[in-house]
């Protein structure tokens, strides 16, 4: 099975996520913030990241120069989520890292979209 | 934050500098009777000791002075103590001399000997000229809060509504179980309500960084068929539910060089309004090149409601709805004209609208877009946010470090200015970009994780190829006098950085940057 990070720290939007993606069939992990995030990764070795920017602790920027710098996860796909809808912190997101991004409020359509499209590029060994 | 509008004027605190110990003591009896506070220095050294101590308004500094003479004190002094007016006072006054003080800030000089009322009256235009100083400094402040509220809010705003909406996705798609119909319509309400409150978020977003003059145009070059195509299509089905005819006459490879998302909101804004407010009859937008080489004219027409000519001078203000009653016929928010108008001005535009009410509008937006980008390099004059860019070729600057609340206060604060700034986030990132570009202006973190500013400096010493015009460096630490002894070599400023307070940074490096620009 397909299992997928979920890095946010607004719970609700973690719950919906959540919902979103088990409902479409993959395994979710849960992370509250940025430190956490990089632990289960390393833990758990998902098979995508779903990052949220603005966290507490570690914000996702770092987490995505974090997990680009060591070899074993310089390859993990991340989708960057980010609350601000201008363009710098768009492309800070894709500098500092991520694969791609989406801007808050989004379509949960266009979620599963990015997700599978990210997947299709890097499948599962 | 202190309000100097409102502070209480108090005795005005003068320095006076000067090495002769009558005049010194003459000024200081006589300044004293007339309500001054009056400190006395010999020399610079002495001056910048007094100064450590308390800040002063306004320092009276002699030219000629043994060791130190007054224009290296004031050099010294004003780089200190910027807020401190200086006045230098010169025994064999050539105009040399004067030019050669105002140019390194003096506020202004005056001759011995010289009358006391003289002085006073200078000294009081010092006061005042701090006093307005101050003023702009804080309504500056206030203003870049606001906008800088108006940012937060917005972000605020949207993480509750994300939740919102997912949720209400989620019930839709019988994520928890299967909803009666009627349930179903409500959600697709509540639905349709939470997009339109997005478009209210994002709208006063623009709205407050147009104001802010801090919206920045990124001009690129296109053809305009297609943009107009595509803002044709995205309103075609709204269009086809009301049964009206949608035309769109373009002339075919006509490229202009405009920020295409910009323009594109605009013409959706206004094709949005015509099919809004026509309820039969046709929509049509056309484009064709206007008066000038540049000049493109774009006209959206429509056989809708029409505006009474009593209300089109309020038809392009914020948030003015021409009916704002309650039982109004037709939605919105009331800013998608003032946006508009906005960003077309922005382009050194303009836009303006023919209207008979029952009949329909015509808006005609005259924009100088045509062609390509170096044959109109000097349309922006009038333009106010863009008065002070006018004559500055843009520089690059190339801002490095790991804290992206810098990089990003740096991004907004410069490219304000007209410049282009990028940032790079680690050492080992800007060592690889600076051997392929060479940046104007280099600002660069040295305080870094695993490759500091020092091992890029270093970096570029031992590789000629990588090459930055002018370097500031920043550091948050005490430096040892090895790396000052070094720094003093290598860079053209070393900035106290202070995390907690990028405003003054901002501040201060525009402040450098603008003398640079002087000099050059």
């Amino acid at each position: 099975m397909t299992r997928i990070l979920v890095a946010e720290d607004d719970m609700d939007l973690r719950q919906i996520i959540h919902d979103l993606l088990t409902a479409n069939g993959f395994e979710i992990l849960l992370a509250a913030d940025g430190r956490e995030a990089l632990l289960l990764v390393k833990q758990n070795k998902p098979d995508l990241l779903v990052l949220d920017l603005a966290m507490p602790e570690v914000d996702g920027w770092h987490v995505a120069e974090a997990l680009r710098e060591s070899p074993s996860t310089r390859k993990l796909p991340i989708l960057a989520l980010t609350a601000y809808a201008m363009a710098d912190d768009c492309e800070r997101a894709l500098r500092a890292g991520c694969d791609s991004y989406l801007s808050k409020p989004f379509v949960l359509d266009d979620l599963l979209v990015e997700i599978h499209r990210l997947l299709k590029r890097t499948p599962p060994a | 934050m202190k309000n100097p509008i409102d502070s209480k004027p108090s005795a005005c605190k003068v320095l006076v500098i000067d090495d002769e110990p009558g005049l010194r003591q003459m000024l200081q009896f006589s300044l004293k009777k007339r309500g001054y506070e009056i400190s006395c220095a010999a020399n610079g050294a002495e001056a910048l000791a007094l100064a450590a101590e308390h800040p002063f308004d306004v320092a009276i500094c002699d030219i000629m002075m043994p060791g130190q003479n007054g224009i290296e004190v004031l050099t010294i002094f004003k780089e200190r103590y910027p807020a401190t007016e200086i006045i230098v006072a010169t025994g064999y006054a050539t105009l040399e001399t004067a030019i050669e003080a105002m140019k390194n800030g003096a506020f202004d000089y005056i001759t011995k000997p010289y009358r006391l009322s003289h002085l006073c009256a200078l000294m009081d235009k010092a006061m005042e000229h701090r006093r307005l100083i101050a003023k702009v400094d804080h309504l500056e402040e206030v203003n870049r809060l606001k906008t800088e509220f108006v940012s937060t809010m917005n972000h605020e705003l949207r993480t509750p509504l994300t939740s919102m909406t997912g949720y209400v996705e989620l019930l839709l798609r019988g994520a928890y179980g299967k909803l009666p119909e009627r349930a179903r319509e409500i959600l697709n309400r509540i639905e349709t309500n939470a997009g339109t409150l997005l478009g209210l978020i994002n709208n006063i977003l623009d709205l407050s960084k147009l104001s802010a003059e801090r919206m920045v145009l990124s001009p690129e070059t296109f053809a305009l068929d297609d943009l107009m195509k595509e803002v044709v299509e995205a309103l075609e089905s709204l269009a086809k539910s009301k049964k009206l005819q949608v035309r769109c006459r373009a002339p075919k490879g006509l490229t202009v060089y405009a920020d295409r998302t910009k323009l594109r909101q605009v013409m959706f804004n206004l094709m949005g309004n015509a099919v809004k407010f026509t309820l039969s009859g046709h929509v049509a937008m056309s484009a064709q090149k206007g008066g000038d080489s540049t000049d493109v004219e774009l006209r959206i027409e429509d056989t809708g409601i029409g505006i009474a000519a009593k209300d089109i001078p309020l038809l392009f203000q914020e948030f003015k709805q021409l009916d704002s009653s309650d039982t109004r016929a037709f939605k919105g928010t009331g800013l998608g004209l003032a946006i508009s108008k906005k960003l077309i001005t922005l382009m050194n535009g303009t836009i303006r609208v023919e209207s008979v009410p029952n009949k329909g509008s015509t808006f005609i937006v005259n924009v100088p877009i045509a062609g390509h980008p170096v044959a109109r390099s000097q349309s922006n004059d009038d333009l106010p946010g863009q008065a002070l860019r006018a004559d500055v070729t843009v520089r690059h600057v190339l801002v490095i470090d790991d804290d992206p609340q810098v990089c990003a206060a740096f991004s907004e604060a410069l490219s304000q200015d007209g410049y282009d700034v990028q940032s790079l986030s680690s050492g080992a990132l800007a060592i690889e970009r600076l051997k392929q570009v060479r940046p104007d202006i280099l600002i660069l973190d040295l305080i870094m994780p695993k490759v500091t500013g020092f091992d890029v400096l270093k970096a570029m010493d031992r590789d000629a190829g990588m090459e930055s015009a002018t370097i500031f460096v920043m550091s948050d630490k005490e430096l040892t006098r090895e790396e000052s002894d070094y720094l003093e070599k290598r860079v053209a400023w070393v900035l106290q950085k202070r995390p907690t307070d990028l405003n003054g940074l901002m501040r201060d490096v525009k402040k450098k940057l603008g003398t640079l620009r002087r000099g050059s």
